[in-house]
């Protein structure tokens, strides 16, 4: 069981550099893992778009970040730690090319790299228009294809990126592990259950938590509930939450979404629901919950912290003390 | 002289050592490594040799040196995903990575499935949308792979520079008349040269005789060379691959492997890389490729000749 967390990086323009200097400061200090998301779309800070618009648009399709580069970056400026994309879209690479770009990384981090694959969210993948299949079908069709260009060729561990059981299931047959972003932890034992018992000794489990650390709990608390609204503007998390237990929440944040209300998006989430998903309040409630979701099954546990300010680095650092 | 750029592309098994490689070229005062998209074996569905990531390795392991995708393919990315990972390179490389962009080459992209356009207009439409994904943030300056002069022209007048591949040196002022005197001043101009380093110059000439030869198979090098004035060379050499004979390096005139390649001693290889330089090409980059199999040291004898 790991001590410390994993980290969710963001190349956000104009940050890259310092926040490959956070990932060498993170790996002097002991942290596991980096999990470097894909730029198929940004979370807007809290608010900015609402003021901007005045409608509920959270995720804009420009180019942003690309999580390869970046977990390449970050694995050439680094000794121990071990960097996975979290997660990577299919629909952006052919899986010969996903796998030239892993097989690189994979040689040059001596072996620190994991493969962190999923189809994304319909919403970003129709401004692009792209041709979008059904999630189970496509990621085993990509699956597929990506081992059977692979002829002699060693593929980093693969992790498919999981909300509902469907996928976990398919990640048990597929895969090497999963992960979530935003899993509720009350609902881990149930949906573990998918994963073939054979294969769970050696299955990553891997969850990305938004995480925010303050004295204020209230404040944290509505930190947090910011944090999630951006998901539960996207159908899939929707469908998530609704079969973890919070389908009330999850009704009042479509009616919120549907006057354009993007405060009370925030506001749906309910006090149990942003418990049972993120890490929030003093340093010790935050250490408390990263180890109930170890004791649930995570055992790549990894915290966002996105949503706190522009500064990125300075996030995450500000965080990695709570766990010193 | 000038010294030349090398082609870097890193292998299984061998990416660090060419990482090595490019911080010894680096501290030798080499002003630019190109690294190109390779296919083993371009018969085979196999996975490439991937450029952008060879450009964000050699980024965080050197300070000085220049580093230009050569070229990363246009179909196997999106334009947003290649904005994405070009502004990436361009930001932490301080500037120092260069994008060059190409469509590939239509046999590979056939063997994955990827349905593909007449290059010219798709080239247009993918510059439009690169640029319109990357609206936050800086984009590189952007070279397009060009052999004929319809590409060639394209990039003078939406890209900042033009990279070519087995150009003879020949048809360089040809190749360069059709981009507007304008806008030709402003450009890059790269070249892959194929180069051969030997005390035999006979030894050199066969090499890029097959070389040649080689690449006369591929369509669109049938073409360029064709154009370049070596129709007759392709026409034999395809020929002789067509009835499976093993006389294709024949139909390569010793005109057109000195034309293409640069081979022979080091006097010989400084001499060209002169003519190459007085012709046009600003950013000669000298391929050693072929056929050795250590690929780091191939790299770093020839820079030898120029230290």
């Amino acid at each position: 069981m790991e001590s410390k967390p994993g980290f969710l990086f963001y190349a956000v323009p104009g940050q890259r550099k310092s926040m490959i200097a956070a990932a060498e400061e993170l790996d002097r200090r002991g942290f596991p893992f980096i999990y470097c998301n894909h730029g198929s779309a940004r979370v807007l800070p809290a608010g900015q778009e609402a003021q901007q618009s005045g409608v509920v648009r959270t995720y804009i399709g420009t180019a942003v970040t690309d999580g390869l580069s970046h977990c390449l970056a970050i694995a050439m400026r680094t000794k121990r730690i071990t960097v996975g994309t979290g997660i990577e879209v299919t629909y952006t690479r052919h899986p010969v090319e996903m796998l030239g770009v892993a097989n690189y990384i994979n040689e040059v981090s001596g072996g620190r790299f994991l493969l962190g694959i999923g189809p994304g969210h319909n919403e970003i993948l129709r401004q692009w228009n792209y041709p979008i299949e059904k999630p189970l079908a496509h990621m085993r069709r990509y699956t597929q294809e990506l081992r059977a260009v692979a002829t002699g060729q060693p593929i980093p561990p693969l992790i498919f990126s999981v909300l509902r059981n469907g996928m976990l299931r398919l990640a048990g047959e597929l895969a090497d592990g999963a992960i979530w972003a935003n899993a509720v932890l009350s609902y881990l034992p149930t949906a573990l259950k998918e994963v073939p018992a054979e294969k769970r000794d050696s299955f990553i489990v891997a969850n990305l938590a938004p995480c925010y650390v303050s004295e204020d709990r209230a404040e944290a608390l509505e930190a947090v509930r910011v944090a999630l609204t951006n998901y539960l503007t996207l159908t899939n998390y929707q469908r998530y939450f609704t079969e973890a237990g919070y389908g009330k929440e999850v009704e009042q944040a479509k009616a919120a979404i549907a006057a354009n209300d993007h405060a009370g998006v925030a506001a749906a989430v309910s006090e149990r629901m942003a418990d049972d998903i993120c890490l929030y309040g003093s340093a010790a409630d935050v250490r408390e919950r990263f180890e109930a979701f170890q004791a649930a099954g995570v055992n790549q546990m990894c915290v966002s912290t996105l949503f706190h300010s522009d500064d990125q680095a300075e996030a995450i650092l500000r965080v990695a003390d709570a766990f010193d | 002289m000038q010294k030349p750029g090398f082609v870097l592309s890193a292998p299984p098994g061998q990416r660090k050592a060419i990482i090595e490689a490019a911080r010894e070229l680096e501290r030798r005062g080499f002003p630019h490594v190109l690294c190109p998209h390779e296919y083993a074996r371009p018969h085979d569905a196999q996975a490439p040799y991937d450029c952008l990531s060879l450009c964000t390795a050699l980024a965080q392991a050197t300070q000085a040196i220049r580093i230009v995708s050569g070229v990363a393919v246009t179909y196997t990315r999106p334009p947003a995903d290649m904005a994405a990972a070009a502004s990436f390179n361009y930001e932490i490389s301080d500037g120092r990575f260069m994008l060059g962009l190409g469509s590939g080459y239509k046999i590979v992209l056939d063997r994955f499935g990827i349905k593909t356009e007449p290059p010219i207009p798709h080239m247009r439409r993918y510059l439009e949308e690169l640029r319109s994904a990357a609206t936050e943030q800086p984009l590189p300056p952007i070279l397009i792979a060009a052999l004929r002069r319809r590409m060639a022209a394209l990039a003078g007048e939406l890209a900042d520079g033009l990279i070519g591949g087995n150009w003879a040196l020949s048809h360089v002022p040809a190749t360069l008349a059709s981009i507007p005197a304008d806008q030709r001043d402003r450009l890059i101009v790269a070249n892959v040269t194929p180069v051969y380093l030997c005390d035999d110059r006979a030894e050199g000439l066969a090499f890029m005789r097959r070389l040649c030869a080689a690449f006369s198979r591929i369509p669109t090098y049938a073409a360029y060379f064709s154009e370049a004035g070596y129709q007759e060379e392709v026409e034999r050499a395809q020929a002789a691959f067509a009835a499976g004979t093993s006389q294709a390096a024949d139909a390569i005139s010793e005109r057109m492997a000195d034309d293409i390649g640069i081979f022979g001693s080091p006097h010989d290889i400084r001499e060209r890389v002169e003519a190459w330089q007085a012709a046009g090409v600003n950013w000669l980059t000298l391929s050693t490729l072929y056929p050795i199999r250590d690929r780091a040291a191939a790299a770093l004898r020839v820079a030898a000749v120029f230290d």
